[in-house]
């Protein structure tokens, strides 16, 4: 027990000794002291730009299988904008990339300036499986500097480990979160994208606990979990959209976008009501002009 | 040189001290009605374990039974206003996590003012650029900034860059190369024309905002080059607009117009925004070799530099 306590003293203490050197970006975990069996907690990845802006994170995060099981990534308070991979769990990684358009070289507090904070990159949520050591490590994080060139950085490797002690109960973490996702969508025709088909394009934002999927009905078809951008099944656009998007809490936003033939239509008649008064208004003018020549 | 941290159970983090990059000028002011929230990813405390579904939330990383959200209180809006200098009459855009959510008109004095209300308490991105009259835009000015339920966050004192352009995309050397743009009226503008080394000349923008200079090539080598500059104003400074390249050589060269001039704007509409982050994610997720136009730095493959690309050259 002795020896265990020194060697997680040495993992604990020898991080300190690359403090206060000059460091561009670095990467951060924050995780529990220690968790028990059966029990839910978050780990968040963060990275310190020292003031430096960068624009676009990637990498994965790694963790010891046998004494952890991952629940879920949560994206409500990162400051990624842009999702180009959002967090998916592939074998024991987690693996993200996204973008900050207009960058960022540190979160400002408006009540306390007295420096930038770094950026909360993804919230990962993992439940203690087996007792033991778990351990948690960053995997070829890079990041783009805003330079307009994509500069790229790559940032060491960082772990850290926590011991996961026998079960006492179970328990569920949860992000507080009442306040429903916004939602945005277009239909659009590029020929880049998809050879010119009709494709929706959408985003979906959570400040809270994340956007957890989004969906749509397409007509009759069957509900689809989608990603953007989504090549329509109906080219003709005769159905109607129904795009709903859901965070992690359960709450969700929903979108209704209408055929084309219906807006069309809609179109066509708001044109023939403004004729129908133009040619009423010249009648009664008309018809006054000829009163008053009477 | 980047350098790693390994950090557990420690809650000693080295921050930067704050310092504002693009500017000097500007300032960021707030009054709450309750008391502010922590924000996330300041990594100055140690997630909880479990805690039966308590914790973190917004307020991230704080203990579990601590709350995650400000209630509002006196009845203030949560509200974020900016204030600052454009171009006289010049459209100003405000960018909200990268999404458009207010277009204004600076006045005649190239004063604009702003305000976004009914925000979620978070963190945000914001984003404020200005076009000229032959629709250039100036460079983004951005600040993350955390909002808090119930807070009034002011963002005042910003300088937009200038827009600045060459009228030759090749000038015969001893030629001149008219660099132009538009800037805070009557301002100084400092332009600088850099390759091994930099030449710095200055002119003042009109009562339009309007600025030319015609520079002397004669000095400049036979290559690439490239033109920058930025406006002051009494002791405020804007930031630097981005390189305009140009190329000194034997004949006089055109620039290319249209859409070819504007990196990252994929379908030609203007505008850097969603719609070419989605064709470019489609190419990210195909594979195989992209349309010259969606590789940003023509390296037969789309991947986070192009992306970062994109981002940088974003006008929503």
């Amino acid at each position: 027990m002795k020896k265990l306590f020194y060697t997680f003293l040495i993992i604990v203490l020898l991080p300190l000794s690359v403090f206060g050197k000059d460091i561009p970006h670095a990467t951060v975990i924050h995780a529990p002291q220690s968790v028990a069996q059966q029990q839910q907690f978050y780990v968040d990845i963060v990275v310190d730009t020292k003031g430096v802006s960068i624009n676009g994170v990637q990498g994965a995060v790694t963790f010891s299988s046998d004494t952890l099981s991952f629940v879920r990534a949560e994206t409500g308070t990162s400051n990624i904008t842009l999702w180009i991979d959002q967090p998916v769990v592939k074998g024991n990684s987690v693996i993200f990339s996204g973008i900050i358009p207009g960058g960022f070289d540190g979160l400002i507090n408006p009540f306390d300036q007295s420096a930038k904070l770094p950026a909360e990159i993804v919230r990962l949520v993992f439940v203690g499986k087996s007792a033991g050591v778990a351990a948690i490590s960053t995997t070829n994080i890079t990041v783009t500097d805003t330079d307009g060139k994509g500069t790229v950085e790559k940032l060491s490797d960082t772990s850290t480990t926590f011991p996961i002690t026998t079960s006492v109960a179970p328990s569920v973490y949860t992000t507080p979160d009442t306040i429903a996702p916004t939602l945005s969508a277009s239909i659009v025709n590029d020929k880049n994208l998809y050879d010119g088909h009709a494709v929706l394009v959408f985003t979906a934002i959570d400040k809270e606990s994340g956007i957890d999927h989004v969906t749509l009905q397409e007509g009759d078809n069957d509900l689809s979990t989608i990603e953007s951008p989504y090549l329509l099944h109906d080219q003709s656009r005769k159905s109607i959209l129904l795009l709903h998007a859901y965070d992690v809490a359960g709450n969700v936003a929903t979108i209704t976008i209408a055929p084309l033939s219906s807006q069309t239509s809609t179109t066509v008649i708001v044109i023939l009501i403004l004729i129908t008064l133009i040619i009423l208004y010249v009648n009664y003018k008309k018809t006054r002009h000829n009163k008053n020549s009477v | 040189m980047v350098i790693i941290v390994a950090v557990l159970l420690v809650r000693t983090i080295v921050h930067a001290t704050i310092h504002v990059t693009t500017s000097s000028n500007v300032f960021i002011t707030a009054q709450v009605g309750g008391t502010p929230a922590t924000p996330p990813g300041g990594g100055t405390t140690t997630p909880p374990a479990g805690g039966g579904g308590g914790g973190g939330g917004g307020a991230g990383g704080s203990s579990s039974s601590s709350s995650s959200t400000t209630t509002a209180t006196n009845g203030m809006p949560t509200t974020v206003n900016f204030s600052g200098m454009g171009y006289p009459s010049s459209k100003v855009v405000i960018l909200q996590d990268g999404a458009t959510v207010i277009t204004t008109t600076a006045d005649p004095n190239a004063n604009f003012s702003a305000s976004l209300t009914g925000l979620v308490q978070g963190n945000y991105t914001f984003s404020v650029y200005t076009t000229d009259q032959d629709g250039h835009h100036s460079v983004s000015f951005s600040f993350p900034v955390y909002v808090t339920t119930g807070a009034a966050v002011n963002i005042g004192g910003i300088i937009l860059a200038p827009t600045i352009d060459v009228d030759k995309a090749e000038v015969k050397r001893g030629d001149n190369e008219a660099i132009f743009g538009f800037a805070v009226p009557n301002s100084k503008v400092n332009i600088s024309v850099h390759s091994d080394s930099e030449h710095l000349v200055s002119t003042t923008a009109g009562p339009t905002g309007a600025y030319l200079y015609n520079f002397d090539t004669t000095p400049l080598e036979y290559g690439g080059h490239n033109a920058q500059s930025r406006s002051l104003m009494d002791d405020k400074v804007s930031a630097q607009t981005d390189p305009v390249p140009f190329v000194v050589s034997t004949e006089n060269k055109a620039k290319p117009t249209g859409c070819a001039a504007s990196v990252g704007d994929i379908n030609c509409d203007n505008k850097v925004n969603l719609v070419d982050f989605s064709v470019m994610a489609f190419w990210y997720k195909k594979g195989g070799t992209p349309p010259a136009n969606v590789d940003l730095n023509n390296d037969g493959k789309i991947n986070i530099v192009d992306f970062s690309i994109l981002a940088y050259h974003w006008t929503g």
